[in-house]
């Protein structure tokens, strides 16, 4: 796509309508704009910016509003209730086809509401707004589209793409800067644009997208196929079941025809082995009888000897106090049993002597008497009236004595008595009598019981018991078997009458889940296109990628070399970092390093670029802001030698270059000499207009 | 499109028997650049429309 035409009306310092051609004639690829900073280089940039994309690059975001864009002149001037119009119209050619002229013209226009003669602070407001896009068609001639979006998706697909914008104006400054970051991220992705393989790589994601929703109904074939396999594994194990189930049930009423004959031969033994054990039963009961007659004999006895104990211990103590009794008597009648008398009252009165002194005789002098005390008598008694009432006194002590024992020999006697007559000896005798014959009578029945018990042991002894008793367990066996069988007989036939049922409904679910699979063949076949496309997409971008990344280096290298004055190599390596190595092989372009000179550095950003635009064979103009402005003298000639060289070899290639004055130096004007298509000065007037001089 | 991309593309397709998947993908791929799908949506329908034509023409020839 040629960039032909560049129209501003109004638009920021340019006012009033300003052209600017920049088409290729002669084959001359170079377009110069030279001009001061601040006098509209930048501005022709940013309205073909917002004329394309609605956007002003590169500029604070407090001056992108419509009124700020509006020439202030053009404002100034207006009156009240005038409507001033903003635009910029671009012309593009398509190279395809030189008949095909592309114009698109983005306007605002501003209502004037109050003029500077009424109020000094005057105003515009928003009136209108539109994008124009008019294209040729072969068929159908010059269309028009006027909605913005619609405008975007043409721009886009047609002259140049939002991501390309870097490629189509750049600021030399900005390229240094690119270079000296060496982002690895930007260059793999602009190669990717630029060679179309994000387009590429797109379409592979959408198809992915596709295939995956596809597979949404992958889901539903899955499950049809997991279904089928469900259900024909189902059959199978319900299959499996009722063979199973078969084989036991056969099995069951075979040993059912087999049981009632083997119970049958084991009942005479069972009836055997039931007398067996009623005489056991018999021989328990005689046991428990005589173990309960010997426990009452053994109580009777002890009772009975109890009875003669304490019998006699009773007889005895009868004797022994009637003996006592009778003992005391024969003492107290005999007069032999002592009086009580104050002992010593001889002695007494031989202590006392004549003199009513009571003295005792020295134990060491006999003729001597040692005095201790007087008597004092009183009431006119003496020693002979004190000695006759010691005498009283002892004869009233013995009659009280003879009183009280012949008290205690009748009380005795009376006890005796008692004794004698509680003690009947007759009863007494009886009653062990009747215990006695009690006892003999049990011990008969005992005898009796051990007899019978001896009977029914004889009788057990002829019957083989064990025998008998084996039998009849077994027979029980047999008998409880046979129950069991015959319940487990109907409920597993119970079950094998649902599982059948259940078979038959699995078998018509396969045939049922084979039907519905052949139903979504169409979907397995257009997964298997996707799945196919995907096959070979995958591989060739990756190749691509590859070759592409070659292609550039390549390119890249060789022109850096070629230009460059020192023999350093170059090129873009497999981690898309740009590689410059000087001749002992030290990486030059490290980020931020400085290692290439100022000239070194803007020779390798505009060799990317050349490399870039030349090797993807993607047709954008360049528009070139201060190229070279730190750029190194030195290597001025050699840039501007090549862009000239280029424009002028590739027909469709063209490059605007916008310059300081100080820029477009000897060396610039003889690299570009002769390939020059449009030359124009930018100035400005009294008014901080821009002015357009066209030189060339 | 990128040239070598269109001929690693054809060797690959050739090889494998897919020629007709190879026209498909060139087909979307071109649509992709003129159209901008930014979407399954919008990517479906033509794609489901061509892979109809493609796989009609697939049975005619078989």
């Amino acid at each position: 796509m040629k960039l032909n035409k560049v129209i501003l009306n109004n638009y920021r310092q340019f006012f009033s309508l300003h052209e600017f051609d920049f088409s290729k004639k002669n084959n001359k690829g170079i377009n110069i704009i030279v001009a001061k900073n601040g006098f509209g280089k930048s501005t022709i940039y940013r309205a073909i910016n917002w004329c394309l994309f609605n956007k002003e690059p590169r500029i604070k975001q407090s001056q992108t509003d419509t009124l700020t864009q509006l020439n202030d002149h053009a404002e100034f001037i207006s009156k009240k209730g005038d409507r001033n119009e903003m635009f910029v119209e671009i012309q593009f050619q398509d190279e395809t086809n030189d008949d095909k002229i592309i114009t698109i013209k983005r306007t605002a226009s501003y209502l004037k509401i109050s003029d500077q003669a009424g109020n000094m602070s005057s105003e515009s407001i928003l009136a209108d707004r539109k994008i124009e896009l008019k294209y040729f068609t072969k068929n159908k001639g010059q269309e028009i589209i006027n909605n913005d979006g619609e405008v975007k998706i043409f721009v886009d697909a047609h002259i140049l793409n939002d991501n390309l914008k870097n490629f189509f104006f750049f600021d030399g400054e900005e390229l240094s800067e690119f270079i000296q970051d060496n982002k690895a991220k930007s260059i793999e992705s602009d190669i990717d644009v630029l060679t179309g393989i994000s387009d590429i790589e797109k379409t592979r994601i959408n198809l992915q997208n596709w295939k995956k929703n596809v597979e949404k109904s992958i889901p539903k074939i899955m499950k049809k196929g997991d279904a089928l396999r469900e259900a024909e594994k189902e059959c199978g194990r319900l299959n499996s079941d009722i063979n199973s189930y078969n084989k036991i049930i056969n099995g069951y009423k075979e040993r059912l025809k087999e049981l009632p004959a083997k119970i049958d031969e084991l009942t005479e033994f069972a009836q055997a082995d039931n007398i067996a054990k009623q005489l056991n039963d018999s021989i328990d009961e005689i046991d428990k009888k005589i173990e309960i007659l010997e426990i009452q004999i053994e109580e009777i006895n002890r009772d009975l000897n109890k009875d003669i104990a304490t019998k006699f211990s009773t007889l005895t103590l009868q004797k022994s106090l009637q003996n006592f009794f009778e003992s005391v008597q024969t003492e107290i009648d005999n007069d032999k049993l002592p009086p009580p008398e104050i002992k010593g009252a001889k002695a007494i009165e031989a202590l006392i002597d004549d003199d009513n002194q009571l003295s005792i005789i020295d134990p060491n002098d006999k003729n001597k008497k040692n005095i201790y005390a007087t008597v004092d008598w009183k009431n006119g008694i003496n020693k002979e009236d004190f000695i006759k009432a010691i005498k009283d006194f002892n004869l009233f002590a013995e009659k009280q004595r003879d009183s009280s024992y012949k008290e205690l020999a009748q009380g005795g006697y009376k006890v005796s008595n008692k004794l004698i007559a509680a003690n009947d000896l007759k009863s007494f005798e009886d009653s062990c009598i009747k215990g006695y014959s009690k006892v003999n009578r049990k011990k008969d029945e005992i005898t009796k019981l051990q007899s019978e018990r001896s009977k029914h042991t004889r009788n057990l002894d002829k019957i083989d018991q064990d025998k008998f008793k084996d039998a009849a367990k077994t027979r029980i066996e047999l008998i409880e078997e046979k129950d069991k069988l015959e319940k487990d007989l109907y409920a597993d036939e119970k079950t094998l009458k649902y599982k059948k049922n259940d078979f038959e409904r699995a078998k018509d679910k396969v045939e049922k889940e084979k039907k519905n699979l052949n139903l979504n063949s169409d979907d397995e076949k257009k997964l298997k296109f996707i799945n196919d496309c995907l096959g070979i997409l995958a591989p060739s971008i990756d190749q691509a990628r590859k070759e592409n990344l070659k292609s550039i280096s390549d390119y890249f290298g060789s022109t850096f070399e070629k230009n460059c004055h020192k023999p350093y190599q170059a090129s873009i390596n497999d981690d898309f970092k740009i590689s410059v190595l000087n001749d002992k092989y030290k990486e030059l372009a490290l980020p931020n390093s400085k290692r290439l000179s100022e000239g070194e550095t803007y020779l390798a950003g505009f060799s990317y670029m050349l490399a870039m635009k030349t090797m993807t064979h993607y047709n954008f103009p360049f528009i070139i802001d201060t190229p070279l402005a730190s750029c190194d003298d030195e290597y001025r000639l050699s840039i501007m030698t090549l862009f000239a060289n280029l424009t002028s070899d590739l027909t469709n290639s063209h490059a605007t270059f916008l310059f300081t004055p100080s820029e477009y130096d000897k060396n610039v004007i003889e690299a570009i000499d002769g390939h020059v298509s449009n030359h124009y000065e930018l100035g400005i007037d009294e008014n901080d207009n821009a002015t357009v001089k066209k030189v060339i | 499109m990128n040239k070598k991309f269109l001929e690693i593309l054809k060797k690959l397709s050739k090889e494998k028997g897919l020629e007709v998947h190879e026209s498909f993908i060139t087909a979307m791929i071109n649509k992709q650049s003129r159209e901008k799908f930014n979407n399954i949506v919008q990517f479906k329908s033509p794609a489901e429309l061509l892979y109809k034509q493609l796989s009609n023409k697939l049975e005619d020839e078989a």
